[in-house]
């Protein structure tokens, strides 16, 4: 079931470069097919029914520059071409590298909190001691040579610091001292960081490879391209494609309303696609309004001031994302924190702050709100929302839940965290969310009452100062969010009856209602949107949801299982494993890389973990395959074995990689 | 014609130089003086907004221990150089470790990244002011203050009690001893301070310094040639 590879895979062969030129001629596009036909053959798992040659042009729709058959690309990598090619049966209608093609029923899972079963708080893992002192020394070692080199750098070498030294009566441009960080030991790993990307960030990805000649300070581009297994993408349900329904509703949106509606949405900016759009918004989410935001980051950073002002208490979460704090601080309420996902601390600084009111004069808050994220993107750890809403009972505040992460990712039909533990979302004062990350597009929204919204609508700096979002991000958000809840087909016209019956009212026009979480009634979407069937019955959504919870439950509980120690909740689609040690994050973005199947990943580090902390951070998406999460755990298997990352499970209870890839299914089913 | 309600404005004399520098508070004739910093409302609302990382790594695991480990691998590695005694390796790890510790805790100001998140909050503040967000008597902090008393005992136990040798040690414990002590939380002692301001309406506090790297530089008539000034009029 993994992809047989014709030669043992070598964790250090390096995956030559390809390039992607375009075919000669048919004649040599005939000739590869048919060498790829002789090649899946001898390969072939012996069905009779398979017919591998035809089906590959099955698996590769239209013909573009990257999907095209290339004479000199080997297929050995797995990333272009299933590793199980199609039946005769199965049609699939997306690009094998932008979504991953699965046919196989049982890697689906439901994303739904079973009640009773208690929401972990957030968990510090336990390495054994010589890893926290080996971190330790290693952070001294690095900022003792650090300071040392710039000492000495300074008075023998004054060349290359001119710009953190004093000269010609100008003081710095930088300090040396906050930049001390940036340049000694993040410098150190960059070639981690900031790599040069093209392509659609789907499945896989086209990383443009670079080398340095400098010690980091420079990077150059080699000229080649590498295609990698993109582990690293916010791609949730797997709506970033280059072709697909939406991409074909985008098309026909720029047609029909240009790029750009030139304004703000309170000066001439706004058209019915925005009404429509926020409209279709409140409905998924299921509040009364919603309102749209042209930039995720300004969505928080532009609405929490006109939410709350001086005199207000904001309560948010120690581990609260930037924007959020840069909407709170411009708003200048005054913010207590509590102990991440810690509800018992949440408690008592609730006690603390109703008792004691506000700072000198002790008079009552004129508001109190809490802001939490639905799922939050280092931890990876799920918002305990039975319990907050029990508080919120008890204490009376205002809730904001800001579900970037969570929305289209979670919840039996990717309604976000209040669907997943199965709780009306009217218990919620404020939803928010954004667009990039479950729905392919761009952008995020605040959902609410409609009197909060009306109020938002005029007094967030965003309606007045931002532009308005474009037409096509909306249509794209609108295609996706029809594919999700999936769409109710008209109700057949009623003639009107020639027989007037008085004891039966006159057939009415039927009035499409919409239930949440349900179908959306087809006169809520714009009129000349034409989504293909399968997208517009919320079928392909449905799957899309479901493969997203089983990739995520499978990876999660398989690098436990094989004995990393990994943060957060096993339903979250990102799965962060703790490396410990700043030395080995290069080292292991580099072994990913480096292998005939490269895998790309993002590696997080001081100082936005906790010191010791420095982690790998894994998100999963529903375009990956069943192989895909495979060859992940098969990779961090070896490379685990190679740089000692093993301090979860003790060596008695892990299981080996073989029986974890053939148990997938028993394996996502368990609650970790 | 002439009006009576014309302006009579007092004569203005430009020829003289200055007397004094722009100064926003007056010159302190005390040549120490201890002083409050980091109170500013919009720096206590940025401190708030988020969590240091810069000083929450004492909280956590294995942060207490590697104290005693490094202390260990210290004591080794002088013990290994020819020629030394246990009495000066004692005396040695002790006066390292208060100066290391001292540099780290008590000297170097501010945080080492320079994020936007928190916009300069901690610029004035020493690691040791910014642990447990600049709360008394918490657990770290007695860790921090039992390390330098206990290898100072044990440094002078195992040095004899040398007179000598216990005047130095106990003279460095004292100077690493009171920063750690809570009255002088925030406070800071300078010495012979300048009391020049940038300009009138900076905010300062009392002994105003804009950077550390700041040149000092003093402008007086001199500057405002008439080479240099392109208008002559």
């Amino acid at each position: 079931m993994a992809l047989s590879k014709p030669s043992t895979p070598s964790m250090f062969k390096k995956k030559s470069g390809t390039s992607l030129s375009a075919m000669a001629s048919a004649a040599s596009y005939l000739s590869a097919l048919s060498q790829a036909d002789a090649r899946a053959r001898g390969q072939s798992n012996g069905s009779p029914t398979s017919t591998p040659a035809l089906s590959i042009s099955s698996s590769i729709t239209s013909s573009s520059q990257d999907t095209v058959l290339h004479e000199e690309e080997d297929y050995a990598d797995g990333l272009v071409l299933p590793a199980r090619p199609p039946t005769s049966e199965q049609v699939f209608n997306t690009v094998h590298t932008e979504f991953g093609h699965c046919a196989q029923e049982e890697y689906r899972l439901t994303s739904k909190h079973t009640p009773g079963e208690p929401v972990p708080g957030h968990v510090d893992a336990d390495p054994p001691y010589y890893i926290l002192f080996s971190t330790y020394i290693s952070y001294l070692i690095l900022i003792v040579l650090g300071h040392i080199r710039d000492f000495l750098g300074k008075r023998f070498h004054a060349a290359s610091y001119h710009h953190l030294i004093p000269r010609n009566g100008y003081a710095p441009l930088n300090s040396d001292f906050d930049s001390f960080y940036t340049r000694r030991l993040k410098t150190r790993m960059d070639e981690c960081f900031s790599q040069p990307v093209t392509g659609v960030a789907g499945r896989t990805i086209v990383l443009l490879d670079r080398m340095s000649p400098d010690y980091n300070h420079t990077q150059l581009f080699t000229g080649t391209r590498t295609r990698a297994l993109n582990i690293s993408s916010y791609n949730y349900l797997g709506f970033a494609q280059a072709r697909g329904g939406c991409a074909d509703a985008v098309e026909d949106s720029i047609k029909r309303y240009g790029v750009s509606t030139c304004g703000s949405r309170l000066e001439g900016g706004a058209s019915d696609l925005h009404a429509n759009t926020e409209a279709l918004v409140a409905k998924f989410v299921g509040m009364e309004d919603a309102l749209i935001c042209s930039m995720g980051f300004a969505t928080n950073s532009t609405y929490i001031p006109a939410l709350v002002g001086k005199g207000c208490l904001v309560i948010s979460d120690e581990l609260n994302h930037a924007s959020i704090r840069f909407g709170v601080r411009i708003s200048g309420a005054s913010v207590r924190m509590f102990k991440h996902n810690d509800m018992n601390s949440l408690e008592s600084l609730l006690r603390e702050v109703i008792s004691q009111g506000q700072p000198k004069t002790h008079r009552p808050w004129k508001k109190i709100l809490l802001l939490v994220e639905g799922l939050y993107s280092m931890e990876g750890t799920l918002l305990n929302l039975p319990k907050i809403i029990e508080l919120k009972k008890k204490y009376k505040f205002y809730l904001y839940v800001d579900e970037a992460h969570s929305i289209g990712a979670m919840g039996p039909h990717g309604r976000g965290v209040a669907d997943y533990f199965g709780i009306n979302p009217r218990h919620i004062d404020i939803l928010m969310g954004t667009f990039t990350k479950s729905f392919g597009a761009a952008g995020g929204y605040i959902a609410g009452d409609k009197v909060i919204i009306d109020h938002l609508r005029v007094h967030g700096h965003s309606g007045p100062y931002a532009e308005a979002m474009t037409p096509p991000v909306l249509t794209q958000i609108i295609a996706s969010m029809a594919s999700i809840m999936g769409v109710k087909p008209p109700a057949p016209a009623v003639s009107s009856g020639h027989s007037l019956r008085l004891t039966s009212p006159a057939p009415s026009v039927q009035e499409e209602s919409y239930v949440h979480p349900g179908p959306v009634p087809h006169s809520a979407l714009p009129t000349w949107l034409n989504l293909p069937p399968e997208l517009a019955s919320g079928e392909e959504g449905a799957t899309r949801l479901r493969r997203l919870a089983f990739n995520s439950r499978y990876l999660h509980n398989g690098l436990i299982k094989l004995g990393f120690i990994t943060y957060g909740h096993p339903a979250s689609p990102i799965v962060p494993l703790l490396l410990f040690n700043p030395g080995k994050m290069n080292m292991f973005h580099r072994m990913m890389k480096d292998r005939q199947t490269p895998i790309i990943i993002v590696v997080v580090a001081y100082p936005a973990t906790p010191l010791i902390t420095s982690r790998v951070r894994f998100c999963v998406s529903a375009a990956h395959t069943k192989e895909d999460i495979d060859t992940v755990l098969r990779t961090c298997d070896e490379v685990g074995d190679v740089l000692d990352l093993k301090h979860g499970l003790p060596r008695s209870e892990r299981w080996p990689i073989d029986e974890i890839t053939s148990k997938a299914v028993e394996l996502a089913h368990m609650m970790k | 014609m002439s009006r009576s309600t014309t302006i009579k404005l007092p004569v203005l004399n430009l020829a003289e130089p200055p007397k004094h520098h722009i100064r926003a508070r007056g010159r302190s004739n005390s040549i120490v003086k201890v002083e409050h910093v980091g109170d500013r409302v919009e720096e206590v609302l940025d401190r708030n907004a988020y969590i240091n990382r810069n000083a929450d790594w004492v909280n956590a695991k294995g942060a207490w221990l590697i104290h005693l480990v490094l202390i260990i691998c210290g004591k080794i590695c002088l013990d290994t150089i020819p020629g030394m005694t246990h009495n000066i390796s004692w005396t040695l790890v002790n006066l390292l470790y208060l100066a290391i510790s001292y540099l780290m805790f008590h000297w170097v100001t501010g945080m080492p990244f320079g994020d936007n998140l928190h916009s300069g909050a901690y610029d004035e503040l020493t690691m040791w002011e910014q642990i447990d967000d600049g709360a008394q008597y918490t657990p770290a902090k007695k860790w921090l203050i039992c390390m330098p008393i206990a290898l100072f005992l044990a440094s002078t136990h195992y040095t004899n009690y040398n007179p000598w040798l216990f005047a130095i040690n106990l003279t460095a414990l004292l100077f690493v001893l009171i920063p750690k002590l809570p009255q002088l939380h925030r406070q800071r002692v300078r010495f012979m301070a300048d009391e020049t301001a940038s300009g009138m309406a900076t905010p300062t506090t009392p002994s105003f310094s804009s950077g550390i790297s700041t040149p000092l530089v003093e402008i007086t008539q001199a500057d405002f040639t008439e080479s240099q000034l392109k208008y002559t009029h």
